[in-house]
């Protein structure tokens, strides 16, 4: 088996790597890079807890080969803020309790930023579609919808 | 998932150089569908050949000639926000709107979907009911076929060692063709087809009656199929409900479709159907004179 090279930006850090062919996006940043926010769960694509944004749209990172992000922009989770300054939508997410477990968190608010970076005023119908490859076992959605809902106002408010 | 070698492409030169005397290579495309069987070793290649850098096969282009042309790399988002597909090719934007999540779309290509070779791919009833040509390339020539005689059964295909899927080709809708496509999954999100199906047809402006229709469905025989039984019983007639009864009920009784771990073979017969019914009468609301 071969390696690949692969140069790439992951949450604003350029990296330079040797991959194996067969290695995946999501054991990469895990495993070799100790990006634990990213989340392995089904492995096949279906529950969205690996979700990263590659280019500015999300990916399973469980279907990426390591070496097909060669010239990409990565951010995952641990891109978007730190304890003493989180982002928007991890504040709302705590506000409105729409945390239980965790698990799937990450990728549900990678999934949510990236439709507002797309999208600053969708509406709920936008706001269910662009959650939809990301499964939440606890919540029942509600509180997760309801927290997109809450930054979307607070930035309307901030910009009116 | 087992060893394999990774070589990438950056254009379709490099492709056939790096395909040139090799026959156990898997041509990668997205990896939405390749990463789970590689992952599950239900593939095992020995060298994964990565055609996602290839530029030109990202594009979608109106050629003019009333012509709408796809690269096999062009990903269902982008044919989502498509305003050429949105109006020249809306069945087919439905269609990849309904394929697995916004994740999937991101990534998943319509060439790989095609080539994936899955009876119950959404892309490919839609683009069969529009009429699509896809080219099939190898170093030294292209060969242009209709996509239905692509199939050979599930994950089996006409392609041959040293061929790639390069460009898939429509005919621009015309403001007195319509087409419609519609799916049912057990989720609205994330599910493979119980059943779907697209359908394209052409209404005469001055007497409504339907000149053309093409009925294309998946997930009902080893491969998408066409229902010419059906496309003839409307050819010539004015849309009505009887009509619309008749063509679903001969849509039941012309399928082959079998029990699996998604539905029943009866169920499918009994939706098959009543999906048909649906995408005739939005492919007719659609023929834009009747608005």
């Amino acid at each position: 088996m071969n390696k690949a090279a692969i140069n790439f930006v992951l949450n604003g850090q350029e990296k330079a790597l040797e991959v194996d062919a067969n290695r995946r996006l999501v054991d990469l940043l895990r495993d070799d890079l100790g990006l634990t926010g990213v989340k392995l769960g089904c492995g096949e694509g279906e529950c969205g807890a690996c979700t990263v944004i590659i280019n500015g749209q999300t990916a399973n990172s469980c279907l990426v080969l390591a070496a097909q992000v060669d010239g990409t922009e990565i951010i995952t989770i641990e891109g978007l803020g730190d304890h003493d300054h989180l982002h928007p939508l991890q504040e709302a997410f705590i506000e409105e309790g729409a945390v239980q477990c965790g698990f799937c968190t990450p990728g549900m608010i990678l999934s949510a930023k990236a439709l507002l970076d797309h999208n600053p005023n969708p509406g709920k119908a936008e706001i269910m579609d662009s959650l939809s490859g990301n499964l939440c076992r606890c919540t029942g959605y509600t509180k997760i919808v309801n927290a997109v809902e809450n930054v979307i106002r607070q930035s309307n408010a901030k910009g009116s | 998932m087992n060893t394999f070698d990774y070589y990438r492409a950056a254009t379709l030169v490099e492709a056939f150089a790096l395909m040139r005397d090799k026959t156990n290579y898997t041509l990668l495309a997205g990896g939405t569908d390749l990463l789970v069987k590689f992952n599950e070793k239900i593939m095992n290649p020995k060298i994964v050949l990565d055609l996602g850098l290839i530029k030109d096969m990202r594009e979608i282009h109106f050629e003019g000639i009333g012509q709408v042309t796809l690269g096999a790399l062009v990903t269902h988002t982008q044919v989502m926000e498509s305003q050429i597909l949105q109006k020249y090719a809306p069945a087919l934007v439905k269609a990849s709107s309904m394929v697995g999540s916004p994740q999937i779309r991101n990534r998943g290509t319509i060439g790989g979907n095609i080539c994936n070779a899955s009876p119950a791919a959404d892309t490919v009833p839609a683009l069969i009911a529009l009429g699509a040509q896809i080219e099939l390339t190898n170093e030294k020539q292209v060969r242009v076929i209709p996509l239905e005689e692509l199939f050979l059964g599930p994950g089996r295909t006409v392609l041959q060692t040293g061929e790639i899927l390069t460009k898939i080709s429509l005919k621009a809708l015309k403001p007195d063709q319509g087409s419609g496509f519609e799916k049912l999954g057990k989720r609205k999100a994330l599910a493979i087809s119980v059943v779907n199906t697209g359908v394209f047809i052409e209404v005469d402006s001055k007497t409504r009656a339907i000149n053309e229709a093409r009925i294309a469905l998946g997930s009902v025989a080893p491969t998408p199929i066409r229902i010419k039984k059906a496309e003839s019983l409307l050819l010539g007639k004015v849309l009505s409900p009887t009509l619309l009864k008749d063509v679903a009920s001969v849509v039941a009784s012309e399928i082959k479709p079998i029990d699996d771990i998604r539905s029943k073979a009866e169920y499918r017969r009994d939706v098959a159907g009543e999906l048909v019914k649906r995408a005739v009468e939005e492919a007719w609301n659609k023929a834009s004179f009747l608005g």
